[in-house]
């Protein structure tokens, strides 16, 4: 018996070093991204790699034992770069739809979609309660603007009846307008709103003024490592190595150091929502 | 018929258009009452002398004094001439927009601020004068030229003018309209009104006219009575004028 | 790409809830386009320099630049002066609705200016001098004999340009406004269905355009009912 078990175990040994071998030699993985959309995925300087994208592949690459190859693609060809095989997954903040869905498999998210209401420092208005959920009463006859067909408009049409909808084709103007006063608050993503706005003079005014909102049913599930369909196991190997990232805090280690808040998952909610 | 104290006096008048001369030194007096008609060949200065008279032209140089009010830049004085002026042209010059009877009330009523029953009840007085009163609610473009001129005949005599001044009144018009026109024209000078006529109507200025004055290239050439004109002309230039205006 | 009749059936009523404001930005904008238009217009024709040069070079501007600049300048340009966010203006700027009815409204000024003085030169010179030697003033002169004139031989430009200023206000949507344009932007952002959104939109636009055409037409009939037929 013993005999038996040692040898298993001395197999299982073998195995082990043999696939850690074979992952040192072979095993590379290559991960598709734009290389240009900061700070996600973007060269440093001096060419260096880097952002929170690029930290995820290296978190997952090293938690399954592989090497990353980046492989630059431009956005509109990404997908179709995926399943020709030109690489295989995809790290690019692309944000997990049902229509991708068709195509291709993703991982659990990695990066959550949420909007934030922003508005003047110091003003309080008591939008949200202590629970973190809005007091519609607080928002009648405020402007908020929100960008055209976005779905912070759908929440907001849902949550707050007493609001009215100032629309934006993007949100440079919209963060504009909120800086004229025109708008007494904007909801948008707080990545966008921080890196274009709330970290510049012009939103120094200018602050969060709501919880992450992060209601699924309206902002969708987030951003996901992609895969083909098909590559079950990889796929089980990643949201494994996620698993451990958003448990051992290192996703939230990573977002932290491009952004003075959290963007990833804060808590692990198991395999299978998408 | 003509009295004495003159009414329109011009006294080397000039005017230019640019570096051309229009008019040089016309001089000419009008005295209340009297019938002056103008004639000469086309461009000689007829319309500048007789517009100059009621200041749509301005003169550059001489003086014009019309009814006591010496004509300068002084809108008071030009003000108080057309008010005395009345002035038939050759285009009739109505106002399209407005049916006659209308063409006839404005200007009372905005110059002499009469009610608008007492304009209509002028208008209408004249009207029947040019013999048209049942045209009194049409458009000008709905009348023969010969009663458009005759409404514009009445427009300008509603505000009961000293002087009328006629350019060239029936050379626009249809010769079997022209008499209708003359008659008017004729009726008014009967009842004694100051007139200055541009016309080529020679019969018309023969019956009519106490001084007939020829002008050539911007002068006053003749001035003369009309049995005296017609019949001895002083000037080789009047002599061809004529004989070129009788030859039709 | 297929077309689906039943979805722009569907889609009307809903862009229709727009029109209410492509309306109003039309009504005022041309009101405030006609306002500036006579004023600009008596300052060319006044023959003094200082009123005539202002007013053509206001001309010049808004008929050489394309009005959704001139609405960006309104809407974005004007705030960036920290006096003009603290004056009295700021609540008539603030407004998204109130700075387009400026820039269209300066805009379609521009036009309507040039147009009714094409209408001014138009009005024959003699009627004008039957004015004076009847012994009205220049401003009465103006009033009851070269406006009227000037207005009818205008209609026929001034209808289109009306026209203009009404697909002009598309542009509001630029700016925020929930007009047919707006609305019709946000449903198809939402519905991805462009072709079918955007010819509801259409067909709302030709049916009041029609109507205008129409209604100018017969103003312009009114009008013109003193006009001798056939020459
Ligand atoms: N506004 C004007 N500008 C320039 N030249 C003019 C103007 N009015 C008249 N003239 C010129 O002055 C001359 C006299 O014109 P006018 O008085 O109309 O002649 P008439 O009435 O005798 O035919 C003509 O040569 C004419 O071309
Ligand atoms: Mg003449």
């Amino acid at each position: 018996m013993m005999k038996f078990k040692s040898l298993l175990a001395a197999a299982a040994m073998a195995l082990g070093v043999c696939g850690l071998v074979q992952g040192a030699q072979a095993e590379t993985l290559r991960v598709g991204m734009e290389c240009t959309y900061f700070p996600f995925n973007y060269r440093t300087p001096e060419g260096e790699m880097a952002g929170y994208d690029v930290d995820v592949a290296k978190g997952v690459a090293k938690i399954i034992g592989a090497d990353l190859d980046y492989v630059c693609q431009k956005w509109d060809g990404m997908v179709p770069a995926l399943l020709a095989n030109k690489f295989d997954i995809i790290v690019a903040s692309m944000s997990i739809t049902e229509e991708r869905l068709k195509k291709m498999d993703f991982s659990v998210p990695y990066r959550v979609s949420i909007g934030r209401f922003l508005g003047p420092k110091g003003k309080d208005l008591k939008l949200f309660d202590e629970a973190g959920k809005p007091v519609p009463a607080n928002f009648d006859g405020l402007r908020i603007g929100v960008e055209r067909g976005s779905t912070y408009s759908s929440w907001i049409n849902a949550k707050l009846p007493g609001a009215t909808l100032q629309v934006y084709d993007g949100n440079e103007p919209m963060l504009l307008d909120l800086a004229n006063g025109r708008v007494d608050l904007a909801i948008t993503n707080p990545m966008k709103a921080y890196l274009d706005f709330l970290s510049k003079p012009d939103g120094a005014g200018f602050e969060f003024v709501s919880p992450p909102i992060d209601e699924k049913e309206f902002f969708g599930i987030g951003v996901g490592i992609g895969v083909r369909k098909g590559q079950d196991e990889l796929l089980k190997r990643i949201n494994g190595a996620l698993e451990t990232m958003i448990k051992d805090g290192s996703l939230k280690e990573y977002s932290l150091k491009y952004f003075p808040f959290a963007i990833n998952p804060d808590n692990w909610q198991g395999v299978g929502t998408n | 018929m003509s009295g004495t104290q003159p009414v329109i006096v011009l006294d080397r008048v000039c005017k230019n258009f640019g570096a051309f001369r229009a008019l040089t030194n016309v001089s000419l007096s009008v005295s209340k009452g009297e019938k002056l008609v103008v004639c000469g060949p086309s461009g000689s200065g007829k319309s500048t002398m007789i517009r100059c008279i009621n200041r749509l032209e301005e003169h550059d140089g001489g003086r014009i004094i019309v009814n006591g009010h010496e004509l300068t830049k002084d809108s008071r004085n030009i003000d108080a001439v057309r008010r005395e002026v009345g002035m038939v042209f050759q285009n009739f010059n109505l106002f399209p927009h407005l049916t006659v009877i209308k063409n006839l009330m404005l200007a009372p009523r905005l110059v002499r601020h009469k009610n608008k029953d007492e304009a209509r009840a002028v208008a209408m007085k004249y009207l029947e004068r040019v013999r048209i009163p049942n045209q009194a609610d049409k458009y000008p473009s709905q009348l023969s030229g010969g009663q458009q001129q005759r409404v514009a005949i009445a427009r300008a005599l509603c505000m009961n003018p000293e002087i009328m001044l006629f350019d060239e009144p029936t050379s626009a018009l249809d010769p079997e309209m022209i008499a209708e026109v003359l008659d008017v024209m004729t009726d008014l000078a009967r009842e004694g009104m100051t007139m200055v006529c541009v016309t080529h109507e020679m019969g018309f200025a023969r019956s009519v006219a106490d001084k007939i004055v020829f002008m050539d290239a911007g002068e006053i050439v003749e001035a003369a009575t009309p049995e005296a004109f017609f019949t001895k002309p002083q000037t080789e230039r009047a002599r061809q004028f004529l004989s070129q205006i009788l030859a039709h | 790409m297929t077309l689906d009749p039943q979805l722009i059936l569907d889609s009307l009523p809903l862009i229709a809830q727009g029109l209410g404001i492509t309306l109003k930005l039309l009504f005022y904008s041309s009101l405030f386009g006609i306002a500036l238009a006579v004023i600009t217009l008596l300052m060319r024709i006044s023959g003094r320099w200082y009123l005539s040069w202002p007013a053509q070079a206001y001309i010049y501007f808004f008929r050489g630049t394309p009005i959704l600049v001139q609405i960006f300048i309104i809407y974005y340009g004007l705030p960036q002066f920290g006096f003009i966010r603290n004056s009295i203006l700021w609540p008539i700027l603030r407004e998204p609705f109130t700075c387009c009815v400026i820039a269209l409204g300066l805009n379609s000024g521009a036009y309507v200016s040039e147009i009714l003085r094409g209408g001014v030169l138009g009005v024959d010179k003699g009627l004008t001098e039957a004015g004076k030697a009847l012994g009205l003033s220049s401003p009465q002169r103006f009033i009851y004999i070269t406006a009227p004139i000037a207005i009818r031989l205008s209609l026929p430009a001034y209808s289109n340009e009306f026209i203009s200023t009404l697909k002009a206000t598309a542009l509001a949507s630029t700016v925020t406004l929930m007009d047919v344009t707006g609305v019709a932007r946000t449903l198809v952002s939402q519905t991805y269905a462009p072709y079918e959104i955007f010819i509801a939109a259409a067909i709302l636009y030709l049916a009041f355009a029609w109507i205008s055409y129409v209604a100018l037409a017969w103003l312009e009939a009114r009008a013109s009912r003193y006009v001798k037929k056939g020459n």
